[in-house]
């Protein structure tokens, strides 16, 4: 096994040797299997895996932070040549206090939402075991912190609430507070999966560049290829349990990929990748079916005097746009942007202050009698980012798809509806039994298949996608994209395509509309905007997206 | 026996609780009907406690049911005034058992001592015998503990033949064309499924109960007598009426108001959730007590200037109990709207509803398809632990003097008027300690079976 030798230059921090993991509850099962790695002092790992892979119960694991039911039934695990399994729970706890920090996926969750963010600084610090000092110079040092991780305005910061701040913000206190202890080790799992790419990039940038100054090294869990070889030294990729494939001592590159390493490479959309796949189709210009003219949106705010004028949040400002026929277009912008104030507003759910035109076909959508806007509604459809909360938890798979057709179709026998529900979810690669069952029964991917065929049931001309792969890994993502451009080519359905995946953009989208702070930046086919970027603020938006390098793409392939 | 000068009278509660019971069949009837739903009700039945629990619940149920069907004779219409039930009619002999004063369970002679007049002309204090409790025995110093050794015996062999009996008819019935032996039908029920083996033992247990019932209700006062000698027990079952009346149509009658307000004020929001806020807030901040207070002694006025429609004690009691009931009920609904509007705000804002919208649903199709279901939970756990506090309330309500009719039995009753009895010595602990019991097995198993059911029909929970 020459592949798997490590270069023994390095000093190691981590070694783990020969890891099993088993689940004792409801059933014994093995989730991780005799897998072996270690981390060298400030060198960077990237574990790479699917959702279900093993690869945050391994980290955390070995901390002796997993759930009761689930323990390591065999292995060596060595921290800084000291054996940390076998070991005790007071061990790991120093171990955990003194010398490794955490940074995890929901930097909401992990705050605690009644502490100021100074307070929770403030309580790692004293528990760090530092040398006894004064409230001044702790305070001095939580500020010192944060300004470590690059927080414009640390005074505000300091004495703000968990709410009050940006999802950025807070992983970036979640990275300071992980800092407090100057670990020699930072786990991070999934640091920026829930942020949006410009952030991505910007937080990515900031562990890289405290890793150079504090010589940490880095266990980096994520399901994204890109941002794994974007920021690691050394890459892992996991699958149920079993590390399949690791990058050669020191590099990036692969000396002999597994098919599924190859899979996975070959999943992440990209330009080249739509160029392979469609050299010789060619796409006809078609009119647009929904043109949005002069639209402005602004909510109001709460008065901060009953007196006081009212003031306005202006969430678009003259955004005018044309979605073709059987075409895709994608908005792109930051978060914030107004990106899911158009989709709502285009479906009729937005309810604020609303001028301009959307136009659907020759009817204007904002400003038609409620009849007829409910017969137009079957046209536009939605799907959502959250594959949880877009689907009733009570209701069927069968009722959620039939509800459409009810609502549209009430003239429609029994045995009429099941022969549309039956061909709507072989359309979406579903089978039939599954109209039995409820919502938490399906995966994300095929609960996504779940929105898709509610939509499709009511036959509709536009779907309007919102992040509707985000939070899906990188093949089931694939898939799902792959399932949208065939339902295009049978069924002529336009999609506006709402993401901030700049990539996917490129592989997928025909047109691009960029919104930044509810004003359009550019609007143009996608070779335009996108391939050929001549805009300085989609160019900024274009490089914060990870890419892999292209010697180890074609390393891969 | 029931003759044809009987006629039956349906009380106002008693209406209500029927509809209530045809409410239930018909649900079951839905049950049965759909295979998921079906699915799901077999799954709370496979937890051993929701089935004991629920045969308990059962057994309260059907007392409650004998006690709500009332009669009335109409031989000599002057003193017919009186309203019976058939619980009454089952429990006749006992209840028309009255002794002088307090007496201990199972005891054969009073509890307090008389002065008494020997046959000699001598006069002596002593506790003088029951007039029916014990009154079998002939000479009671030598023959109580034979007799009640013999009977207990008795009552054992009667309830495990009894319970025999049913398990051979289940067998006769399920089992029959099965050429298999009878020992396999044995480990099939007792052995190998968990589930029926908790259903026949529990079965087993009221068989024993039953027949503890039979064998020693007749001689003597199980759990003893009250002040002015009334049989305790039966006391105790007439009150099961009272306290699942108050919990079950209380928590029904506060329900529609907690529910349409509670989903209207979070779904439509705006000036009509401010008026519901302000009703509730308003109505939460009256102490209910007081409330409560008024409304019985205005009912009592009431009925004591309206002496000619309401002439029956029984009737006049009834009223009082529905008075409470409704009262209660407008009092109660505040908490479950609190929750139900929290929720429907939260759901509100979740995505299948924007869907449901776009897909061109109508408000009401999203309030009774996507946000009522989805509340179900919330009300279900509201109602029960709301039940198991009213039966308690009642208690409570009662034991203030502000409850139900004095006349009634209920446990609140039992207690008020043995709480006194509390600070004598010896203890009189009977009353007291049979409403506890009581109570308590109500009350646990209502908590038990609904915890159950609600993990049922949870979603999220039964993988």
């Amino acid at each position: 096994m020459s592949k798997f030798q490590e270069s023994n230059d390095r000093q190691k921090i981590l070694e783990v040797n020969g890891l099993t993991i088993q689940a004792l509850h409801p059933v014994d099962k093995t989730i991780v299997r005799n897998i072996s790695f270690d981390i060298g002092i400030s060198e960077t790992i990237a574990l790479v895996g699917e959702s279900g892979s093993g690869k945050s119960l391994t980290a955390l694991s070995l901390f002796g932070l997993q759930p009761k039911d689930i323990q390591i039934s065999a292995g060596e695990v060595k921290f800084d040549a000291k054996t940390i399994y076998p070991s005790t729970e007071s061990n790991l706890r120093a171990l955990r206090r003194y010398s490794v920090g955490f940074v995890f996926q929901e930097a909401q969750s992990s705050l605690n939402p009644v502490l100021s963010i100074g307070q929770q600084i403030l309580e790692v610090l004293k528990n760090s075991g530092t040398a006894v000092v004064s409230a001044h110079e702790e305070k001095q040092k939580a500020m010192d912190l944060i300004n470590e991780v690059e927080i414009e305005d640390p005074q505000r910061v300091f004495k703000s609430y968990p709410h009050q701040l940006s999802g950025g913000m807070k992983q970036r206190i979640m990275i300071a507070i992980a800092l407090a202890k100057n670990p020699r080790l930072l786990i991070a799992d999934e640091p920026t999966t829930a942020l949006d790419v410009s952030v991505q990039s910007k937080i990515l940038g900031l562990i890289k560049r405290i890793q150079k100054r504090t010589k940490m090294s880095i266990l980096f869990i994520t399901h994204d290829l890109a941002v794994a070889f974007q920021i690691s030294d050394r890459v892992m990729v996991m699958r149920d349990g079993c590390i399949i494939d690791k990058s050669l001592p020191d590099s990036l590159h692969f000396d002999a990929p597994s098919a599924y390493s190859k899979e996975l490479m070959n999943a992440l959309p990209c330009w080249t990748k739509r160029e392979k796949e469609q050299k010789n189709v060619s796409k006809v210009l078609s009119e647009p079916i929904v043109k949005v003219n002069d639209l402005n949106i602004s909510f109001k705010l709460k008065k901060d005097k009953i007196f006081s004028r009212r003031k306005y949040f202006k969430a678009l400002d003259n955004v005018s746009f044309a979605l073709r026929k059987s075409s895709t277009l994608a908005v792109v912008g930051e978060s914030g942007s107004g990106k899911t104030t158009l989709a709502k507003t285009i479906l009729g759910l937005c309810s604020a202050e609303i001028s301009g035109k959307v136009v659907f076909y020759d009817t204007d959508i904002l400003n038609c009698s409620r009849n007829l806007l409910r017969k137009i509604r079957a046209n536009l459809q939605v799907v959502f980012q959250d594959p949880i909360s877009s689907l009733n938890p009570r209701m069927r798979i069968g009722e959620i798809i039939e509800e459409g057709i009810k609502i549209h179709q009430s003239s429609l026998a029994k045995k009429d509806i099941d022969k549309k529900i039956r061909s709507i979810l072989n359309d979406v690669g579903l089978s039939f039994d599954c109209v039995h069952r409820f919502p938490h029964e399906f995966s994300g991917g095929q609960r996504q298949r779940i929105c898709i065929a509610r939509a499709l049931a009511v036959e509709p001309q536009v779907i309007i996608c919102d992040e509707p792969t985000s939070s899906l890994d990188v093949l089931i993502q694939a898939q799902i994209i792959e399932l949208l451009k065939q339902l295009q080519i049978d069924k002529g359905i336009s999609y506006l395509f709402i993401t901030h995946d700049i990539n996917l953009v490129s592989y997928f989208a025909d047109d691009v509309l960029v919104l930044r702070k509810g004003k359009v930046v550019e609007f143009g086919p996608v070779q335009k905007v996108i391939i050929n970027a001549s805009n300085p603020y989609t160019q900024t938006l274009i490089s914060a997206a990870p890419k892999i390098p292209k010697h180890i793409s074609r390393d891969i392939e | 026996m029931l003759s044809a000068s009987m006629q039956i009278v349906i009380l106002k509660t008693d209406f209500l609780f029927f509809l209530l019971l045809a409410g239930t069949f018909l649900y079951s009837l839905f049950v049965v009907k759909d295979k998921q739903l079906l699915e799901v009700w077999r799954q709370v039945f496979r937890k051993p406690l929701a089935i004991a629990s629920g045969m308990i619940l059962c057994f309260y149920l059907a007392v409650c049911l004998l006690d709500s069907i009332h009669f009335q004779s109409l031989e000599n219409s002057k003193k017919s005034q009186e309203i019976t039930s058939v619980l009454d009619y089952l429990f006749e002999p006992i209840s028309k058992q009255v002794e002088t004063t307090y007496s201990a369970p199972f005891a054969y002679s009073s509890f307090v001592k008389e002065t008494l007049l020997n046959d000699d002309g001598s006069v002596a204090r002593e506790y003088p015998r029951l007039k029916f409790g014990g009154s079998h025995l002939v000479n009671p110093e030598t023959d109580y503990w034979p007799d009640i050794w013999i009977s207990l015996i008795y009552m054992l062999c009667v309830g495990f033949i009894f319970w025999l009996v049913l398990l051979f008819i289940y067998y006769f019935f399920s089992y029959r064309s099965n050429t298999e032996s009878a020992m396999s039908f044995l480990n099939d029920v007792l052995i190998s499924s968990v589930s029926s083996r908790v259903f026949w033992i529990a079965l087993l247990g009221f068989c024993l109960l039953f027949s503890f019932l039979f064998v020693f209700a007749g001689h003597y006062h199980i759990l003893g007598t009250d002040k002015v000698g009334n049989d305790v027990l039966y006391q105790s079952f007439k009150s099961i009426r009272t306290g699942v009346l108050i919990g079950t149509l209380t928590t029904l009658l506060a329900l529609p108001f907690a529910l349409i307000f509670g989903v209207t004020a979070g779904y439509f929001g705006g000036w009509i959730d401010d008026v519901i806020q302000f009703l509730y807030t308003t109505l939460s901040s009256i102490p209910g007590v007081l409330l409560i207070a008024a409304a019985a002694l205005m009912l009592e006025i009431y009925m004591s200037k309206h002496t000619d429609i309401y002439m029956s004690v029984v009737a006049r009691a009834d009223l009082r109990l529905l008075a409470l009931c409704m009262i209660i009920g407008i009092t109660s609904w505040t908490t479950l709207c609190r929750y139900v509007r929290a929720e429907t705000l939260k759901l509100r804002e979740m995505d299948f509803v924007a869907a449901a919208t776009a897909l061109g649903a109508s408000k009401l199709r999203i309030l009774f398809r996507h946000v009522t279901p989805n509340l179900m939970h919330l009300v279900m756990i509201t109602l029960v632990l709301d039940f198991s506090g009213l039966v308690l309330a009642e208690a409570a309500l009662s034991y203030i003097d502000i409850g139900v009719d004095p006349s009634m039995e209920s446990w609140g009753n039992m207690i008020n008027s043995a709480r006194l009895e509390l600070a004598r010595e010896p203890v009189v602990w009977w009353s007291l300690g049979s409403a506890f019991f009581f109570m308590l097995f109500l009350v646990l198993a209502a908590n038990i079976f609904a915890d159950s059911t609600r993990d049922a029909f949870d979603p999220k929970t039964n993988d």
